[in-house]
């Protein structure tokens, strides 16, 4: 098992980074009723950990026997049957899926789920008809016609079940569904957290992690605590005992990000525009989002350009990223980004150097 | 009222003067009605101005100082509606008429609106106009249109009418008149007799200022016509046109007599039929093509008509004879000719020479060899209009055969079809016509497409590549579809297809049409130059009596793209209408334009290439618009209508997309780059909103981002388009990959997956974890060798790729390879690949590759510990039925130290407490075969053991097991579980162990670290 998932905390005491969400949590659920929740913050903050923590906090260490199913839904929309199959993630309290995973058909599963969750309705301790809690991952990517339905089914359903909404950006998540909800935002850890964390787990494994190397590890891992721990422990693979001046590994497609950022700069043409195409057209077949690809390349773009441009190039990297979100082809808006820098760049070399 | 009248007779003039005439000149008449069959009066030449189609300056000239601001107004009403009220503040004013004591005329350009009137009816209306007449010197007005110069004003006859001198007082133009004279004696100089309808007779002195006006006309010509001639018909047109727009306005009884006398309706055959090319010098496609059509269906001759001309020209054949001799060294090649006479001459020769022979079978064998050519079917391909069906029937007819046609119309699925092309070349008409067919398949492409088309197809192609079998296989007998040879009486039946077969299409790259482009000989047709198709359409107007001029035609030539056929359409269409093929009409509605689709390559092409000086294709040279922005405009229509005929945009963006950074265009800041890019994420962006939210009449705008690219990247070297592949194959990977990535997570435990999406597993999972299951620190050595602290850490990295679900395969599982010793040389791969996902080009991952032993190693491992865990599931449940475990139990439960499995082996051994037979193939192939050996030969033991890497580490090899009989029926289960899986696990719970080699021997034992 990975240092990850080994040291999870399982419960809501547990938790180290987000101690004040996860106080406010517990005492949320103190009643033995809570809310519908939404989490929504960057992705290896922590959402899932207290969800899963929360989830035993309400049902108790029940609620970790987990099994997997693939689940074929079958679902009448008027005159026609639609099937969908999705890989749900269930205990005898909650049920956990993904239903952007359905497609243009996420609309229907959504519904179905918690109309078939309200149907059986699990007793509670007390006798008392309980509820089961359905979680919603990546709710930004539902379509907004599942998101309408969602709004609906979500009062009229809510004595069966809770839902908890789990997404990266709240933004894509309409009004109405927000406002039914608690939002819960979860911060990525601050790098200090990280580096706590990082002590925490090296202290567990008995290893010795020197400071510097801690706070290298926060901080090429862009405050992301998943990958944090994740390179703390390819780190140890690769080397141990460990040295302050370890090389830190960073992700393959984040190096290959650097290399395209150097293509870039060294020569503006159509020509190694055409490169830097294929390379993007790489990047985005490793299924790495576009956004992330574009944010990255800026990163590494600011770091090789005059401070007189930055703003500028910031502005456009904006801009394109923002008519990214509008369309689907991610590949033109990239390239225009990359064709707008050139343009920029060379204009400003041409400036500076004659 | 009389300036009614002069324009009436002005019109008069025009109908018999139409403008296509050279010389514009307004003759006054005497007789009226004119019979209509009237031959045109002599020309007298005033020498106004010599060009005909001058028009404007000579009327400036007559004019005088009009001003030039009424001159587009008033012209547009001058004579109508100064008929109508002469107190009309628009008409007085706007008048310029010309005056002779008596008469009135107007100088109009409304002459082509009235042409369709006939003479008849303006004589008509002229009388009523006399009976209202005031006070005239003559009974009959008389024009006579004497042109005077700007500086030669003249006075004003004194005996003019009051209303005349009110209007030219308005007007304010002293305008040219002259006083006809009772007497020919009082005109000095020359003068010319006019003869009233009462007879009265009268001289008019011709004119002087002629000399003025040539004058002002040779200073003209100095500069060759301020304006091009072009510019000037169109201008006259538009103004003709204005005022039949004023005119429409007003109703006027003329057009009620116009209608009277409406062309009457009998039938008319189309002209298309009419004027078809009925010989092959009359063909208008292009002279090569035609040739070559005509050729090959030559080479048909000797095949259908061979036996014919030996019984028909004999002399002809003795004479040819000798020529035939000359060419019979070289017979074989003579026989394809490429000249008819020599196809001819040959099969003659040949069937006169071998008539006398005996050996007929070689004569048929080597006529199906030579006498027809390499392609038995003649595909022919172009745009419509161009002329296919005719050269098609034409050359047919030229060649002597009966054309059978199958088009469109007709019924085409593949049965009907294949029995019609059976008739065709089988039968032969009874009936009169006792020429061979030649079958013509029309619009091959168009109704045959889709399944059953496709069948159509092939029966057709069935029938041309049967042959081809057949004459493999000689002796086979006749089949149905295959003909018995013309000349029958040479008793030799040969199968084949004997006639010839001519398949014409629009599309030559129609899906349906693949199969059939490789056997058939292809002709594309290109589009015939536009003068020969304008000296034939002038022709044919010429004998239609239709009135029109070449830059029209030629105009409406390219605007058809040379389609003659609807180019005869629209002339006859207009002909009927009594209209006149004006250039300005050639873009506008009145001639529809073809809607035609362009390929996708044509469009990329339009979009890269600028043509040089769109001039050679003929619309800037044909048509000039008079605003200079209208050329762009006319560009940006025509970009428009092409884009959006073909409407997949996507496609074509995509083919920008990929082709744009390709093209050479003059760029040194990227900006047009930038721009370029813009559009097509503009282009993107709104297609997708169109699709979400299914607004399709925004698609009206998609082409417009295409102009806009054009605009900035359209170059003058020809572009090399390429059919963007990337994008497409980039998603598809794509794709390929998020479903690997979520069966990835599929596979995972439960508990790991539940925290992770999929986008995270790529993004920050990858790298580390391969990193992690990658350790550089693992020694490839067995087992047993391993240090504690190393045996540990492999158990972790086991357990860590049991939970992730990954392990090392072989990458083609479905190939198996026979021989053993192969197994180590196909390395081992991640399964599932994640290791795809950190692959780049020109970029090495940074985790460390592991050696094959040691991916053997580790996937033997993983195997083994998750045989174990499946065994310790199955152990729980069992355990849930059976609370108290007995010691011959499948015993699972009890290694819940998982890892330490090993070692708890050895003592297992060692104590004969607990024994463990792990019987583990650990490398695929062998284990593979032997599983598939398991079947049959689980009672028959076989001494072969294959090699493998674990062997080598093996120590005390043989452990065999002799199991009790409770063991043996375990086994058995337990075989007939394992049996889909590709290893083979047998725990036995014993107390006393065997070595029992004859049960065991087949599989290769591993008693790991003992």
């Amino acid at each position: 098992m990975l240092w990850v998932d080994k040291y999870r905390p399982r419960t809501l005491d547990k938790v180290m980074v987000h101690k004040e969400e996860a106080t406010n949590l517990k005492n949320l659920i103190a009643q033995g009723d809570c809310p519908h929740l939404l989490f929504y913050g960057p992705s290896g903050a922590g959402k899932k950990t207290l969800i899963m923590a929360l989830l035993r906090e309400m049902f108790g260490p029940s609620a970790e026997k987990v099994k997997v199913e693939n689940k074929p839904w079958k679902v009448e929309a008027g005159t026609r049957k639609i099937e969908v199959e999705l890989t749900t993630v269930s205990s005898n309290h909650h049920v956990e899926l993904n239903p952007s995973d359905a497609g243009f058909q996420d609309r229907y599963v959504v519904q179905e789920i918690i109309k078939e969750m309200a149907k059986n309705r699990p007793l509670d301790v007390a006798g008392n008809r309980g509820f089961k809690v359905l979680v919603l991952n990546e709710v930004d990517k539902l379509s907004k016609e599942a998101q309408h339905s969602l709004r609906r089914t979500m009062e009229k359903y809510s004595a069966a079940c809770r839902l908890i909404l789990c997404c990266n950006s709240a933004s894509k998540v309409i009004e109405a569904v927000r406002s039914r909800c608690l939002n819960i935002r979860i911060n990525s850890p601050s790098r200090e957290d990280i580096v706590d964390v990082l002590t925490f787990v090296a202290k567990k494994e008995n290893l010795v992690l020197p400071p510097e190397l801690a706070g290298r590890i926060a901080h090429h891992s862009n405050r992301n605590l998943r990958r944090s721990i994740l390179c703390l422990e390819a780190c140890k693979v690769k080397q141990y005992p460990f040295t302050a001046d370890q090389e830190v590994q960073t992700t393959d497609w984040e190096q290959f990000i650097v290399g395209l950022a150097n293509d870039i700069v060294t020569e503006q043409s159509p020509k190694k525009l055409f490169q830097v195409r294929e390379k993007l057209y790489e990047l985005l077949v490793n299924c790495i989002p576009p956004e992330v690809i574009l944010k990255r390349l800026l990163d590494e773009l600011m770091k090789k350009l005059d401070s007189e441009l930055k703003h500028e190039v910031c502005h456009w990297a904006a801009f394109y990223e923002h008519r990214m979100q509008q369309g689907q082809k991610a590949i033109f808006h990239l390239e225009a980004f990359v064709a707008k820098f050139m343009s920029i760049y060379k204009r400003f070399l041409i400036d500076t150097f004659g | 009222m009389e300036e009614a009248d002069l324009d009436e007779l002005e019109w008069m003039a025009c109908q018999q003067f139409p403008p296509e005439e050279d010389e514009d000149f307004y003759d006054g008449y005497d007789d009226v009605p004119p019979p209509p069959d009237d031959p045109p009066r002599p020309v007298i030449d005033i020498g106004a101005v010599n060009s005909s189609t001058d028009d404007s300056s000579r009327k400036r000239l007559w004019i005088g100082e009009d001003l030039a601001s009424q001159e587009s107004s008033g012209n547009a009403g001058t004579a109508k509606k100064s008929r109508g009220s002469q107190s009309d503040p628009l008409v007085t004013s706007s008048k310029r008429p010309l005056f002779i004591p008596g008469m009135t005329s107007t100088i109009s350009t409304q002459r082509s609106v009235f042409l369709s009137s006939s003479p008849a009816v303006i004589s008509k209306e002229k009388h009523v106009h006399n009976g209202k007449q005031s006070s005239t010197l003559f009974e009959e007005p008389l024009l006579l249109p004497l042109p005077a110069s700007v500086e030669e004003p003249r006075p004003m006859s004194p005996s003019r009418d009051e209303e005349e001198v009110e209007v030219i007082k308005e007007v304010e133009v002293p305008l040219p008149c002259k006083l006809p004279y009772r007497r020919a004696a009082d005109i000095d100089g020359e003068y010319f007799s006019i003869t009233g309808i009462d007879g009265d007779r009268v001289y008019a002195a011709k004119s002087e200022p002629a000399k003025a006006s040539n004058n002002a006309s040779t200073v003209r010509s100095k500069d060759l016509l301020g304006e091009p001639i072009a510019k000037m018909i169109e201008r006259l047109e538009r103004e003709t046109f204005e005022q039949v727009i004023a005119a429409s306005d007003k109703k006027i009884h003329l057009e009620g007599d116009t209608n009277e006398t409406a062309p009457s309706t009998e039938h008319e055959d189309l002209w298309v039929d009419k004027y078809a090319p009925r010989s092959f010098t009359e063909l208008l496609s292009d002279e090569q093509t035609n040739r070559e059509v005509l050729r090959w269906l030559k080479q048909w001759d000797s095949c259908v008509f061979g036996a014919k001309i030996h019984s028909t020209s004999e002399e002809v054949l003795t004479s040819l004879r000798r020529q035939a001799t000359q060419a019979h060294g070289n017979g074989k090649m003579g026989g394809r000719g490429s000249f008819n006479n020599t196809v001819n001459m040959n099969a003659s020769f040949r069937s006169d020479r071998f008539n006398s022979d005996s050996a007929k079978n070689l004569v048929t064998e080597e006529k199906s060899t030579l006498d027809r050519p390499d392609e038995k079917v003649l595909l022919l391909c172009g745009p419509p209009g161009l002329g296919k069906t005719t050269l098609a029937h034409v050359v047919a007819r030229h060649c002597g055969y009966r054309v059978v046609e199958i088009n469109a119309s007709d019924d085409r699925v593949a049965a009907t079809l294949q029995a019609k092309i059976l008739d065709a070349i089988q039968m032969k008409s009874v009936l009169g016509d006792n020429r061979p067919n030649c079958l013509v398949i029309d619009e091959i492409d168009g109704a045959l497409s889709g399944a059953e088309g496709k069948g159509a197809i092939d029966a057709l192609l069935e029938i041309i590549n049967a042959e081809k079998k057949l004459s493999l296989g000689k002796e086979n007998e006749m089949e149905e579809g295959f003909v018995r040879k013309n000349s029958r009486k040479k008793g030799a039946p040969v199968r084949r297809l004997s006639r010839p077969v001519i398949c014409i299409c629009n599309d030559l790259y129609a899906p349906a049409l693949r199969n059939l482009r490789q056997v058939a000989r292809v002709h594309v047709f290109v589009q015939p130059s536009i003068s020969r198709v304008v000296s034939r359409l002038k022709y044919i107007c010429g004998r239609e009596g239709y009135k029109t001029n070449a830059r029209a035609l030629s105009a409406l030539a390219s605007h058809t793209e040379c389609d003659i056929r609807s180019c005869l359409n629209t002339l006859q269409f207009l002909n009927r209408k009594k209209q006149n093929l004006k250039t300005m009409d050639v873009g506008s509605q009145v001639i529809g334009r073809k809607d035609m689709t362009s390929s996708i390559f044509d469009i990329w092409g339009e979009i890269f290439h600028k043509r040089k000086g769109r001039a050679g294709k003929g619309m800037r040279g044909m048509v000039e618009i008079p605003e200079i922005g209208n050329q762009d405009h006319k560009d940006f229509v025509r970009r428009y209508g092409l884009f959006s005929n073909h409407g997949d945009y996507d496609l074509t963006m995509n083919g920008v997309h990929e082709n744009i950074l390709h093209m050479r265009y003059l760029d040194p800041s990227l900006h047009k780059t930038v721009e370029a890019l813009e559009w097509m994420g503009d282009s993107e962006i709104f297609s997708f909103h169109i699709m979400a939210k299914q607004q399709f009449h925004l698609l009206a705008y998609q082409p417009l981002p295409l102009i806009a690219i054009r605009g900035l990247v359209a170059q003058q070297e020809r572009p090399d388009v390429k059919w963007p592949k990337l994008h497409q194959s980039c998603r598809t990977e794509q794709a390929v990959k998020k479903e690997m990535l979520s069966s990835w997570l599929g596979a995972m435990t439960a508990s790991i997956s539940r925290s992770l999406s999929p986008i995270c597993l790529g993004l920050d999972m990858v790298t580390p974890l391969l990193s992690i299951i990658t350790p550089p620190t693992i020694r490839p050595v067995a087992a047993q060798l391993l240090t504690p602290k190393e045996k540990d850490e492999v158990t972790q990295l086991v357990d860590t790729m049991l939970g992730f679900g990954i392990s090392y395969r072989h990458p083609k599982q479905g190939m198996l390879k026979a021989n053993y010793g192969m197994e180590g040389q196909s390395a081992l791969a991640l399964d599932p690949p994640i290791d795809a996902l950190v692959k780049f080009k020109d970029y090495t991952p940074s985790y460390h590759q592991l050696s094959s032993t040691l991916c053997q190693m580790l996937a033997h491992e993983v195997e083994i510990e998750r045989i174990r865990r499946d065994g310790a599931i199955r152990e729980s449940k069992m355990g849930a039925v059976n609370p108290t475990p007995k010691p011959n139990v499948v015993g699972g439960s009890i290694k819940k130290d998982d890892g330490r499995t090993k070692t708890a082996l050895k003592s297992t051994e060692s104590s004969s407490q607990l024994s463990k037979e792990e019987t583990v193939v650990a490398n695929k192939k062998s284990d593979v075969s032997s599983s598939k050996i398991i079947p049959m030969q689980q009672e028959k033991p076989q001494p072969h053991r294959p090699t493998n890497f674990f062997e080598r580490f093996k120590k005390s090899a043989q452990t065999g097991v002799t199991a009790d009989v409770k063991a043996k029926e375990k086994l058995a289960t337990l075989q007939r579980d394992s049996r889909p899986i590709l290893y083979r696990y047998h725990e036995v719970l014993s107390l006393q162990f065997n070595r029992c080699n004859e049960h065991y021997g087949t599989y290769t034992r591993l008693s790991v670290e003992c």
